[in-house]
């Protein structure tokens, strides 16, 4: 907060002096917009223009059915919706899971917490290869390779150690006075938590389901193996097909296209919200 | 307050996805309904009584591709005429990775498609033997018999494989740049190549372009088999070596000299599909590339090319000539622990033969499988006479992908060779140092 | 009444509370680790081959993966990523860390558009990257350079020697806002009035960086560098995306891909080989391991605790 003050006072000659910071993130932003920029030209233009770099020129008009075209007949449609599922579900299930786990983690002493805790946190730090093998054959094993059901209960599984040890610290900042108040009302504990305490940690949950949604929005090896079929496919691996099938037929504008669509609902989520989402990892990281 | 307002919003996405896909899910069904209604073989026979026999197939192709277009289309007609529902399954080229495990783990999967060679050979013990099935629906006289022979060659005779569109490859070039630069004659020798080369550099336009990976594998991989024949290079690849056989370096300079003299365009080796779109923007004459390149190219550049073919020329001293080439298909598998063996045998049959094969020739200007089809697409057609001449058949980059170990590493020293970053005393000792 | 049931209607709810997670943890975390480590030990053709089907071998695994050339080549190309991209990210971030904290005006523009990268899916993140930027014909090096004339702008950063670099920049470049953010964190949780002490005194910004920031930043570093080690041995999207249309490619291949066409056999016609996976899994963890062992003995976490 203090830094939020003194970053406001917009002072002309300290802002000049602090030129050469400028120009450096600057540079680097308007590269990122440039970029993002061309895509989102390139998606209206069509393959020969682009190809002969001219996808900024728009000779032929702004190329709109690009999208259309990505989004049923490139099936992205498809990819979007089952990637819309299962970052939803995983969102929804490892918090279900996670907040009150990581409420009695981080406001009871019980033997076993201390495990618990260093459990997940070595989870989190396991690369996914170690771990990915038996889960195959666990799946196929269940005869559910298939499914949605099988990578929506994976995904949830591998958000759980992240989201549990990032909301104990949320519960632990608590005050004890409200379960106290609680308690003296009449109020069973397993209650309490449902109707005081979770409201109370809405910040931290709120963001950490953010993260969540974004983490299996991006995700992409464990689609690639349990979700093969076009059906099932998230937007990584079933944008990596479209690029497959794009040199096959050359259609880079719908590749574009389907690369805006994909990007979309990430940055659209991220601009809304980044506030919470930078202090979540600015908070979070430090923490983690 | 905000942040109360939050949840409800994702709590509503949540439920609106889960609706959305089921309702996703019932689209996709109708749309392939819908597609069977445009077949015209469907209206008589669409009043079929379902068997509730379904046949589940893993196919290699994106359902966009033109490819999955006319099989879809096939199998709903195969429904309509038999009650017979083919689930089709489209993963797309990663189905080489999936399959095995898939299988392994005892999914029911009755078809799936692949390289035929990879069938025959990588994942034969999943693939049941078709070869009475072919025999008594007389399906072999329509196939081309050195794929045949080659997909018996790795089962003791047996047939795993019903292969269906075939490729063969050599040289594409631009009929109209070969008149500007007064060429009348197609090189069959190496040395000729080289003065056409230098024909169409002084025209204007770059002679060749190529693209790192396979692009770079077939120029290597023709030259090495020109010299040494496929057991040489078989030989050079299982028993490293490389160092041993001075025809190695002889295939690299010529190679390299393609490079060192600017016979390539300037970019080249590019970035799959860069180089072999040079054509189609009119900037390239000639690319080594198997026969989908026309098709690609066309399709990416929207360029519309007078197709000229050529095999691979000949070399001075060498074993091969332009009767060898490297040929070969995809190929449908029926999977050995099927309970429909036959059923997907007949509806293979119906995309392999006839008139879906025929479609998917026109579809993908690809060659047609079923030898009853005479007629090849215009832009490959300049290949057909040489494809009925050809005698001896190269695998696919002349077997230098062929050993896991350590293909990187050759295809690497291509690489580095095209690039000129090392010469051909380089790329003999770096691959001989293996 | 209700003190004397408290402890233990408060075990019960620990009890039923705890129990998914732990479940959870044992199903996707503890059971895949065992298993893993016991497969890598034993000969195991296909991933899902009944456990009755493995023929221990010993360390045989072990011995014949770190002598197979490719392994051992994409472990090289993990250790340059962690090596020259770690040093890149981590200079850069801090960089624009010090900078953004310096009471910038836009910081939360500039912070916002820097980290966008990190929430754009990485296939689409790489396709921009190999087309709009990296891309010969059209991509905006070779019209940079070609505007000011220069050969730069034939250069073709998707072939030969240059693969992996590029490769490189663009992964870097979008690791630089999440590491950015975490030392942005750390700078801002410092104690203010040691700056304005320094500022008494005469320090100079530069000075109060590394003499004050730089210290007290050990604990954030340590994190960032915990994350980036995490990050690295998960490498396999890019080096996916950059060797297509091909499997893999010596250049750019990692040890995540080696494991995934070993297991799933993608090496031309090579067989498959599950055991070998798990062995290239366990040997990553071993990294792991190894990597927090060292920057926890390299940097003692004596900072504030916020």
């Amino acid at each position: 907060m203090k830094k939020f003050k003194r970053a406001s006072t917009l002072d002309m000659q300290k802002q000049l002096r602090l030129l050469p910071g400028h120009i450096v993130v600057g540079l680097w932003c308007l590269f990122t917009i440039g970029m993002l920029g061309w895509i989102v030209a390139a998606s209206l233009s069509t393959s020969p223009e682009i190809m002969r770099g001219e996808a900024l020129k728009f000779a032929t008009g702004l190329h709109f059915e690009n999208y259309v075209k990505a989004w049923s007949s490139n099936n992205i449609s498809v990819f979007f919706l089952n990637s819309l599922l299962y970052a939803s579900c995983t969102m929804v299930g490892s918090l279900a899971i996670s907040a009150p786990a990581a409420y009695v983690l981080g406001r009871y002493v019980f033997f076993g917490n201390k495990l618990v805790r260093n459990g997940f946190i070595t989870a989190m730090s396991l690369p996914q290869i170690m771990i990915v093998l038996p889960l195959f054959s666990l799946a196929t094993s269940a005869e559910l390779t298939g499914s949605k059901v099988v990578l929506i209960f994976i995904y949830i599984g591998m958000q759980v150690p992240y989201t549990t040890t990032f909301l104990i610290s949320f519960f632990s900042n608590l005050s004890r006075v409200y379960e106290e108040a609680a308690a003296i009302d009449g109020c069973p504990p397993m209650k309490t938590f449902w109707k005081i305490m979770l409201p109370l940690a809405q910040p931290g949950i709120v963001t950490v389901g953010i993260f969540n949604f974004m983490n299996i929005w991006n995700e992409y090896f464990l689609s690639l193996i349990f979700a093969s079929s076009e059906r099932n496919m998230s937007v990584g691996p079933g944008l990596k097909s479209v690029l497959t099938a794009m040199q096959y037929t050359g259609d880079w504008g719908g590749l574009f296209a389907a690369v805006v669509i994909v990007f979309l609902p990430t940055l659209v989520l991220f601009l809304c919200l980044s506030r919470t989402i930078i202090s979540g990892i600015t908070a979070g990281g430090v923490k983690g | 307050m905000k942040t109360s307002k939050l949840l409800k919003v994702v709590c509503g996405v949540c439920a609106a996805s889960m609706m959305l896909t089921a309702c996703g899910g019932a689209a996709s069904s109708t749309s392939s309904t819908t597609n069977s209604e445009s077949t015209p073989a469907t209206d008589s026979t669409s009043q079929t009584e379902s068997t509730g026999k379904t046949l589940t197939y893993w196919s290699m192709w994106n359902s966009t591709e033109g490819q999955a277009k006319v099989i879809q289309e096939a199998a709903d007609a195969y429904e309509a005429a038999t009650g017979i529902k083919i689930n089709i399954e489209w993963k797309g080229r990663d189905v080489k990775n999936l399959i095995a495990p898939a299988l392994d783990a005892g999914e029911k999967i009755d078809i799936f498609d692949q390289d035929y060679v990879f069938i025959s050979n990588t994942a034969s013990k999943y693939a049941a033997d078709v070869t009475d099935m072919v025999e008594e629906a007389g399906l072999e006289e329509h196939m081309l018999p050195v794929l045949v022979e080659t997909a018996k060659s790795y089962n003791d005779g047996a047939l795993k494989v019903i292969p269906y569109q075939p490729y063969t490859s050599g040289v594409w070039y631009n009929k109209a740049m070969f008149e500007d630069a007064g060429i009348e004659k197609v090189p069959e020798t190496f040395t000729e190549l080289l003065d056409v080369c230098a024909k169409l550099k002084e025209s204007g336009v770059n002679p060749m372009a190529c693209d790192q990976g396979d692009g770079t594998a077939l120029l290597m991989g023709y030259q090495l088999a020109r010299y040494l024949g496929q057991d040489g290079v078989l030989d050079l690849v299982n028993n490293a070596k490389w160092g041993e056989v001075e025809e190695v370096k002889k295939a690299a300079e010529d190679i390299h000299s393609l490079f060192a003299n600017g016979y390539m365009s300037e970019y080249s080796p590019s970035n799959y599909p860069d180089g072999q779109n040079e054509l189609g923007y009119g900037e390239t004459a000639m690319v080594l590339q198997a026969s989908w390149v026309p098709n690609e190219i066309t399709q990416n550049t929207g360029a519309e090319i007078d197709w000229g073919f050529f095999p691979w020329p000949a070399v001075e001293g060498g074993v091969d000539g332009i009767e060898a080439g490297m040929v070969g298909a995809q190929g449908y598998a029926i999977v050995e622990t099927s309970e429909y063996k036959q059923e997907a045998f007949d509806f293979i049959q119906t995309v392999v033969t006839g008139e879906n094969d025929l479609k998917m020739a026109q579809a993908v200007s690809s060659i047609p499988a079923d030898t009853a089809n005479t007629e090849w697409p215009l832009a490959v057609s300049g290949a057909e006479p040489y494809f009925k001449e050809m005698t001896i058949s190269y695998l696919w980059a002349v077997g230098l992908q062929e050993n896991g170990n350590y293909k990187d590493y050759i295809q690497e020293a291509i690489n580095q060779l095209c690039k000129q970053e090392i010469d051909a005393t380089g790329f003999v000792d770096s691959l001989s140092g293996l | 009444m209700k003190g004397v049931f408290h402890l233990k209607k408060d075990k019960k709810m620990i009890v039923c509370f705890l129990t998914p997670a732990v479940l959870m943890f044992f199903i996707i975390f503890l059971y895949p680790v065992v298993r893993t480590i016991a497969m890598s030990f034993f000969r195991v053709e296909g991933v899902s081959d009944a456990v009755s089907t493995w023929e221990f071998i010993g360390i045989e695994n072990y011995v014949t993966l770190l002598q197979t050339p490719i392994f051992l080549d994409s472990m090289k190309n993990m250790l340059k990523i962690w090596f020259f991209g770690g040093i890149v990210v981590i200079l850069i971030s801090l960089l624009f860390a010090a900078i953004l904290t310096n009471g910038l005006y836009g910081k939360t523009f500039y912070k916002t558009v820097i980290y966008i990268p990190n929430i754009i899916n990485a296939v689409a993140m790489a396709t921009m990257w190999i087309t709009a930027i990296f891309n010969k014909r059209f991509g905006f090096l070779h019209n940079f350079f070609d505007f000011f004339g220069s050969d730069l702008a034939k250069v073709d950063y998707m072939s030969g020697s240059a693969k992996f670099w590029s490769l490189l920049a663009a992964f870097c470049f979008g690791s630089v806002g999440y590491y950015m953010l975490i030392f942005m964190g750390g700078i801002e949780r410092l104690p203010l009035d040691m700056y304005e002490a320094a500022t008494i005194d005469g320090a100079s910004k530069t000075k109060q960086f590394t003499r004050i920031t730089l210290p007290l930043l050990r604990g954030v570093m340590k994190t960032c560098l915990t994350f980036w080690s995490i990050g690295v041995v998960g490498f396999f999207v890019w080096s996916q995306m950059w060797s297509a249309p091909l499997a893999s490619e010596l250049s750019t291949t990692t040890p995540f891909v080696y494991m995934y066409n070993i297991t799933f056999g993608t090496q031309g016609n090579t067989f498959r080989n599950a055991a070998m996976g798990a062995t290239v899994g366990v040997l990553m963890a071993l990294t792991v391991l190894v990597v927090f062992f060292l920057i926890n003995l390299l940097i003692k976490d004596d900072d504030v605790e916020v």
